[in-house]
């Protein structure tokens, strides 16, 4: 297969998504229905050419077509098939394809599911990621082709970075950008109503599986870095708080307090403008993140390999998408702020602090990720802003979210049952004192401890109760509706969290030490045996190979084998060895050698390693994967099924599926 | 361009060090208490190191676009250092994870494998042996590289912003979900029961 | 249309804030473009140098101190056999040594003496006077993080400037040169 055919695949994609913007929202506009109908086939037509070109790159990585230099530059002969496929990804270029590709799924995804989406209403939603899709296109073509050809073709590639040679990073960078190109969509419904002149709220419930299902791809995808960068960088840690987390969390974050604000929205009519608002925010936050990332204006170390056009590009279309849109917001959202009236205890007010939070949180996230840019470009000095900013400030924030977050599900919309409040703050606070004094008993012994595992059993407790009330007081076969499950997954899943991200850093035993063959020593509460280093052959590298076999109190536990690997690029990585468990990992990896590997004396053999005892590490990630369970789980509520197609510039609220429901969807 | 690269932190006297007699070793050990030679050297040779490891961290943050590891991977730090007792060691974690290596920016003292590092992760644990305070510790790194070295900046006028940035924004949203409060909610009584499931 | 007058102003915070961010990445990227994001301003400008007192390459057993120095101003360029963006300094300082007007003192930084030698014989010796801090011990109290840097020291002992990274005929003529004629300037003055 020719790559200059995938080049053409690209422009074509490229005019196709020019139609794609322009012809059914001017269909739209003028209430021409052929103009409006051509929104399926474009799109459709558009995810075929960024189909093709996406296998036509694949294909040259298969067939090791090293005249294309994206893949001399990120494959090799001897790279293992599956690392070939995921070597498409593998580097700017084609991993802006697979944006392309996937953001052209999910616009098919629409046209498939929202079938019955008003006509006009559907075309703008297609018109407005047409919009997206032609940015990102025109940058890929101008800035970042990913078919250049190198000539004369070099025998061999450079080889895939190592570092991505990896499992868990096939999987996650798909998952990232299903997350953030998932939030193009609540985008384009958002800007989609504002473009309609929507008086009415609908076009929000159509808008929350999406959501869900975007957060949903978000959470796992950063779970999976966080657990790869755990187990691969070889030093243990799960967050770093570096700009380049920080802009995964930040549309986290909004993403978080979208779903819940569309709650409201949906359920309550209240805070329309909000909801707005917190849309655009989402997607703007990918595309910061995205343009921080590819511009390298903030880890600045990276800056040189970037041509400053891709940059300049990616911040231009940021402000032409966000600005474009916050003008649109600042015209035309709704004046009113309609819903219905609550007290002041209620659902609402709980949601709100939540809401509130989330969004300073990612406030704060971005002052301090940008911080070090302000004091550049201010010139009054070099700033680092790390881990003890964001950290201390990150907790205190979520502290009243974590306090309020059982009394949202425990009290009614409008106004919550005082006595329910008061009963369930009495159960709480017992059960969190109780998990306290047991956490107390069974050793732990800092506040820091102490109070995570009080926090934790708060939110889990909260959960708990409130499936006890469900059960008591719903009638059979109504308990739990799948978007109710989906709430309270995804907030045990908070509490699952807290235990595992406070009890891993307080109870976390690192230490680096020189062993020589047949040296122990004492972590935690085990003993690890150091027996010596050996070669090991890999598919495309060598490996030293360390074996330890670690002991408790005599017992065997397990053997381990850490890895130091020199790929045939040239390249040294370290593969730690872990055993994990439910409630400990025991983690070993290899450092260098210390002493000669052979001859006599005392450092024969010896090299220095790292061991950690990591309790609760994977609680971490369970509480995520319980989160994204719920992000899915929600998506399966029978509320939003389209029943069938409101006409055309008629808003009126899709029909009710059953009865009991209805009058909390009435008018207000 | 490639300029930039080359310039290099001294990934180097180490690997000649080790084929003649650990040179600027044993220099340093006469103020290092270790008794034991340091690990040997850094994993990649001369010379291509620094400009792998920026490769490695321009190829990641365009793969990953969102997540990170600015650690580059096959230069993390594993040095281990005589502690007298694990309560220093802990310290010693982390006091350095909260510093930032002048040379691999984006990786704390703790982290990077960087020749530089290494010296000064070794300054610091002679400090620690001396009984200085975090408090000096830092203040004399800042001395010498401007407070650039810590991840946690001081109050000063020029981190105003940074500090009361977050109360600030806090208070505004407070004060607008207040207002909205204010404006939207009833007393409870007046709001209506709604029957049926409330979901 | 008529509607847009009587939105109220607040729902043009958003843009607003939209708008400074954007005028600030475009701030940041030309920083970026200008700067080079590794090399942070040493805190010792205008602060006393710290007293060291290293062996000379050439003659191991003698040691020059900042007390020697002391009187006039002069140059301290580091560098080390092992650096490879040195090499690419090292024909501009040939060709500046005696343009500067003032001592030029090579600093080598955690290398070993017959590396350094070997190199100066090889590439040809900028310097008045080499002195080698094998351990790099005394290189923390300079802030030395890397290899080529360049202090400009006063004869009060006072650093005055700092150069990170390789010196180019463009940096020595904006920044270099002038400090060097203001320093002459008040030693005559």
């Amino acid at each position: 297969m020719n790559p200059e055919l995938g080049q053409l695949a690209l422009i074509l994609a490229l005019l196709l998504a020019a139609l794609q913007c322009a012809l059914p929202i001017i269909g739209a506009w003028r209430g021409s229905k052929p103009l409006m109908a051509t929104a399926p086939t474009l799109a459709i037509g558009q995810l075929v050419f960024i189909a093709l070109a996406y296998g036509i790159l694949t294909w040259a990585f298969w067939t090791n077509d090293f005249s294309v230099a994206y893949v001399a530059q990120n494959s090799n002969l001897s790279l293992p098939w599956f690392y070939k496929l995921s070597a498409v990804w593998g580097a700017h270029e084609g991993s802006l394809l697979l944006w392309m590709l996937i953001l052209n799924v999910w616009s098919v995804a629409i046209v498939v599911f929202g079938g019955k989406l008003p006509e006009a209403f559907f075309s703008r939603v297609i018109g407005v990621l047409g919009f997206v899709s032609f940015g990102f296109l025109l940058y890929m073509i101008t800035t970042s082709n990913p078919f250049l050809r190198l000539m004369p073709a070099p025998p061999n590639g450079a080889d895939l970075n190592p570092v991505l040679q990896d499992p868990g990073l096939v999987f996650h960078p798909p998952l990232l950008y299903m997350g953030y190109v998932g939030f193009s969509v609540a985008f384009a419904f958002a800007i989609a109503s504002l473009l309609g002149g929507e008086l009415k709220s609908t076009w929000v419930r159509w808008s929350r599986p999406w959501t869900n299902a975007a957060w949903a791809f978000l959470t796992v995808g950063i779970v999976a870095g966080s657990a790869w960068a755990y187990y691969e960088l070889g030093w243990g840690g799960w967050w770093f708080w570096d700009p380049v987390e920080n802009a995964s969390f930040m549309p986290w974050l909004i993403g978080a307090a979208l779903i819940h604000a569309q709650a409201i929205t949906d359920k309550r009519d209240g805070l329309r403008a909000w909801t707005l608002l917190l849309s655009i925010f989402a997607f703007a936050f990918s595309l910061l993140g995205t343009f921080l990332v590819r511009s390298g204006l903030l880890t600045s170390v990276h800056a040189f390999a970037f041509a400053p056009a891709r940059g300049v590009f990616i911040l231009v279309y940021l402000a032409v998408v966000v600005g474009g849109s916050l003008l649109l917001y600042a015209l035309r959202a709704p004046k009113v702020t309609g819903g219905k009236s609550f007290a002041l205890a209620s659902r609402e007010t709980m949601m709100l602090v939540g809401n509130l939070m989330l969004t300073v949180a990612c406030a704060m996230v971005m002052l301090g990720t940008l911080y070090p840019l302000v004091g550049e470009a201010l010139n009054i000095g070099r700033i680092s802003v790390g881990p003890p900013y964001f950290g201390p400030l990150f907790l205190i924030l979520m502290t009243p979210l974590v306090l309020a977050l059982p009394f949202g599900p425990l009290s009614h919309w409008g106004k919550a049952d005082l006595k329910v409040w008061r009963n369930a703050l009495i159960r709480i606070v017992a059960l969190a004192v109780a998990a306290g004094i047991a956490g107390f008993i069974v050793g732990a012994r800092t506040w820091y401890e102490l109070l995570g595992v009080a926090a934790a059993t708060w939110v889990i407790a909260g959960v708990a109760l409130f499936a006890i009330k469900r059960w008591r007081e719903a009638p059979r076969g109504k308990r739990y509706p799948f978007e109710m499950l989906g709430m309270m997954l995804a907030h045990f899943g908070v509490g699952v969290f807290i235990a595992g991200a406070i009890l891993t850093r307080s109870m976390s035993v690192e230490q680096d030490v020189s062993m020589k063959p047949g040296a122990s020593v004492h972590v935690g509460a085990y003993d690890f045996r150091f027996n010596g280093v050996a070669e090991t052959p890999g598919p495309n590298y060598t490996a030293q190979q360390g074996t330890v076999v670690i002991t408790r109190n005599g017992k065997p536990v397990v053997t381990l084998h850490p890895q130091k690997r020199t790929y045939v690029g040239g390249q040294v990585q370290t593969e730690a060895a872990i055993q994990a468990g439910v409630f400990r990992d025991l983690y070993v990896s290899l450092g260098d050698p210390i002493g000669p590997s052979t001859g006599s004396g005392q450092d024969v053999g010896a090299w220095s390693l790292r061991v950690y005892d990591k309790p609760f590490v994977r609680w971490i990630w369970g509480g995520g994967v319980c989160m994204m369970l719920g992000g899915f789980v929600v998506i399966l509520d029978k509320r939003f099924r389209l029943k069938r197609a409101v006409e055309p510039e008629t808003v009126r609220p899709t029909p009710e599926p059953e009865a009991p429901r209805k009058l909390a969807e009435g008018e207000a | 361009m490639k300029r930039l690269l080359a310039w290099l932190e001294p990934l180097s006297p180490r690997e000649r060090g080790r084929g003649e007699g650990t040179d600027s070793r044993l220099a340093s050990s006469s103020r290092v208490t270790e008794p034991s030679p340091a690990p040997a050297g850094h994993p990649l040779p001369e010379g291509e190191g620094k400009s792998r490891l920026h490769h490695i961290k321009h190829v990641l943050a365009a793969a990953l676009l969102a997540f990170a590891l600015t650690l580059s991977a096959s230069a993390f730090a594993i040095d281990p250092l005589p502690f007298q007792s694990n309560a220093e060691r802990v310290r010693f974690q982390h006091l350095t994870r909260e510093l930032r290596c002048m040379v691999c920016q984006d990786e704390s003292l703790l982290a990077s494998n960087a020749d530089f590092a290494r010296q000064l992760r070794r300054q610091i644990f002679d400090m620690m042996q001396e009984g200085k305070s975090d408090r000096e510790i830092k203040d004399w790194l800042v001395a010498r590289y401007s407070t650039f070295i810590l991840y946690d900046p001081p109050l000063a006028s020029s981190t105003i912003a940074l500090w009361f940035g977050t109360p600030a924004i806090l208070l505004a949203g407070g004060i607008v979900v207040v207002i909205l409060l204010r404006r939207r909610t009833r007393p409870a009584h007046a709001i209506a029961e709604e029957p049926g499931d409330d979901w | 249309m008529n509607e847009v007058a009587s939105k109220p102003v607040t729902r043009f915070v958003p843009l607003i804030v939209f708008a400074a961010l954007v005028a600030f990445f475009v701030v940041g990227l030309v920083w970026n473009q200008t700067h080079d994001a590794r090399f942070v301003p040493s805190p010792l400008i205008d602060k006393p140098a710290p007293a060291f007192r290293l062996p000379r390459l050439e003659h191991p057993t003698q040691f020059l101190t900042k007390a020697d120095m002391l009187g006039k101003p002069y140059l301290i360029n580091v560098f080390a056999s092992w650096c490879y963006a040195c090499g690419d300094e090292h024909p501009t300082l040939m060709a500046y040594r005696d343009k500067f007007g003032i001592p030029l003192i090579g600093y080598d930084y955690k290398d070993a003496p017959q590396d350094a030698r070997a190199w100066l014989q090889r590439h040809g010796d900028p310097y008045h006077e080499v002195i080698t801090d094998q351990s790099g011990n005394t290189s923390l109290d300079f802030g030395i993080y890397g290899a080529p840097e360049t202090y400009l020291i006063d004869a009060k002992g006072i650093i005055r400037y700092k150069h990170i990274g390789p010196l180019t005929p463009e940096v020595i003529a904006k920044d270099l040169e002038p400090k060097i004629r203001a320093l002459e300037q008040e030693g005559s003055t």
